[in-house]
């Protein structure tokens, strides 16, 4: 009883570790693949944002870009387009997930939005002369059972549904698209948020970006290169941060395994003593606590994996995919060896020790 | 009738070369032939135990050597003394020796289980000693639901499981009343009939005068019978 108490408790303790070890992996790994969605939607731009501005990665807020400077980059030689646009959040409404995004953007840009992943699923896009017209996100029209010809309310001005964005995975799936004047009409806005710089010669991006910075000391241009190089940073961080917390809560479930077979040994020594008195070789008594070890462990392994699947999973849930996290076949693979390899590990050496035991000596201890 | 087993100058010592050095046996002696029943006797510390563990191979002479069926086992590893243990010794012990956690059916597979044979022959070899130890009835019992004399025949069972060339029994109704010391030894005495080989260590002075060869010792020498 007293056993199967401890080994109930050295399960738990691998459960603990590699649940950690899964939530948290999912996290980063769900951080990456919506970093990557965003890096698709940002190549070959430059982002433009006012100098003192929160800066792209936080969402360009506080940014400001006058109509008159939109004008001198698009005078500027090496630039192919630019395209403005400015950004609300909504309400927020306590249980309904994140709040949508209202983006205004001009409707004769909407090609550079599809060109980047964001094609319309039903309806049309927003097109040039459009005012009080509409495209919304895929789950935004979900969330609040809206089709093509409904009519939704922004800042007490009502609009018609167009268009519904197919499903992208990312934030534009709970977003609200408007053609930019009205959207800044309605806000009462002056000037745009920031803007995308396309290149004449993709090639040359960093060059054009340079130039830019060199005649504009007023804002700051960042390539999708520079982005990557920061996320990147950031990235790694996070898999550090992650892995380091991980492993150091497995690492402690391993050490609860080694526990608990040193103690199993201890308790077993007469019996360990008996059996090789009557003929188990060494390589015997060492496989039989091995295997003893490591399966406790790949049950915690498997325990963990599905609490961590599941805390994964209702991270995502709680936030309503705000936060993203996934459990990726390598990560459940990754995951249960490393539970295998604590077993291994931490039964090693009462294993090893208990193989090396005297039968004289053993059968005498009471 | 031919030699199974055959000791040629066994000496024991313990601590060699330290200031507490023990000599525990001086030059021992002995050929046991297929079919005997043997027993060693002697007081307390005249080695006979010792003696006992070395035909065993649970432990190592620091001189001469040890044959068992006209192999030299006196230099062999660990592992391979193990296996020797396993195929050709079978052991009876005083404290009887069974695993608590296993039923007396598994106790007598256990010997089988380690030499990997499979598990259906272990279930039927390990039923049928059973039943030659009269316990057929009990095979589903664990040792504390058994009294002494049923776990020594469960101890004899398991000693018999892989067919051993030859049983060593280390005071085998030591721990046993008067009636139940005599079915133990009868048990051995109508195995022996059926061609198995026994050395047996005892104080047991019944048993002493039923058996033909008696050897004594003291102080690590033979002193009679050999």
């Amino acid at each position: 009883m007293r056993q199967r108490t401890r080994t109930l408790l050295t399960i738990i303790g691998i459960l603990i570790g590699i649940a950690a070890v899964i939530a948290l992996g999912s996290i980063s790994e769900g951080m990456k693949s919506m970093m990557n969605e965003e890096m698709q939607f940002l190549g070959g731009t430059i982002m433009v944002t006012s100098t003192g501005s929160s800066g792209i990665l936080m969402g360009g807020g506080g940014s400001e870009i006058l109509k008159y400077d939109l004008a001198n980059f698009e005078d500027f030689s090496g630039v192919k387009q630019v395209v403005p646009y400015v950004m609300k959040m909504g309400e927020i409404r306590i249980g309904q997930g994140p709040p949508e995004e209202i983006i205004g953007i001009r409707p004769d840009d909407i090609d550079f939005f599809k060109s980047r992943g964001t094609d319309i699923d039903s309806g049309r896009g927003v097109e040039s002369g459009d005012t009080y017209q509409t495209l919304i996100g895929y789950q935004y029209a979900e969330n609040n059972d809206l089709g093509i010809g409904d009519t939704i309310e922004v800042k007490r001005s009502s609009f018609e549904v167009v268009g519904i964005i197919e499903k992208t995975d990312s934030n534009i799936d709970n977003a609200i698209i408007l053609p930019l004047d009205t959207m800044m009409d309605v806000y009462n806005m002056e000037n745009y948020q920031s803007a995308f710089i396309i290149p004449e010669d993709l090639s040359r991006i960093q060059d054009l970006a340079d130039n830019l910075k060199d005649s504009f000391d007023d804002f700051e241009f960042t390539t999708s290169n520079d982005i990557v190089k920061q996320m990147s940073r950031i990235m790694d961080m996070i898999s550090i941060f992650t892995l380091g917390i991980s492993s150091i809560a497995a690492i402690v479930g391993g050490l609860g395994v080694m526990n608990t077979m040193i103690m199993s040994v201890l308790e077993r020594k007469r019996e360990i003593g008996i059996m090789k008195a009557v003929g188990a070789t060494k390589k015997y008594i060492l496989t039989q606590i091995l295997l003893e070890s490591v399966i406790i462990s790949f049950i915690g392994g498997i325990l963990g994996l599905l609490v961590g699947g599941v805390g994964s999973y209702s991270l995502r849930f709680i936030s309503s995919g705000l936060a993203d996290a996934k459990v990726t076949i390598n990560l459940a693979v990754g995951g249960l060896s490393f539970a295998v390899l604590l077993g291994f590990v931490g039964g090693f050496y009462p294993a090893w020790s208990a193989s090396k035991l005297d039968p004289i000596e053993a059968i005498r201890f009471e | 009738m031919n030699e199974i087993i055959k000791l040629e100058n066994i000496e024991k010592v313990y601590n060699l070369g330290k200031h507490n050095e023990l000599k525990v046996l001086d030059d021992i002696n002995l050929k046991i032939k297929k079919g005997e029943m043997v027993t060693l006797f002697g007081p307390s510390g005249s080695g006979k135990s010792t003696l006992l563990h070395i035909i065993g191979c649970l432990d190592r002479p620091t001189k001469g050597k040890l044959y068992i069926d006209g192999e030299d086992v006196s230099k062999l590893s660990d592992d391979k003394l193990a296996l020797i243990r396993r195929n050709r010794i079978g052991f009876i012990f005083q404290q009887f020796n069974l695993i608590n956690i296993f039923t007396a059916l598994e106790n007598v597979e256990m010997p089988m289980k380690v030499a990997n044979i499979n598990k259906n022959k272990c279930r039927k070899r390990a039923e049928e000693l059973l039943k030659l130890v009269n316990l057929s009835e009990r095979m589903d019992h664990f040792p504390n639901e058994l009294s002494g004399g049923e776990m020594q025949r469960v101890a004899i069972a398991r000693a018999l499981a892989n067919e051993p060339t030859v049983i060593l029994a280390d005071e085998p109704t030591g721990n046993l009343d008067s009636k139940n010391g005599k079915e133990i030894f009868d048990l051995m005495c109508k195995l022996n009939s059926k061609g198995y080989t026994f050395v047996i260590v005892t104080h047991d002075s019944n048993i002493a005068k039923c058996v033909k060869r008696k050897i004594s010792l003291k102080d690590g020498k033979i002193v009679g019978g050999n």
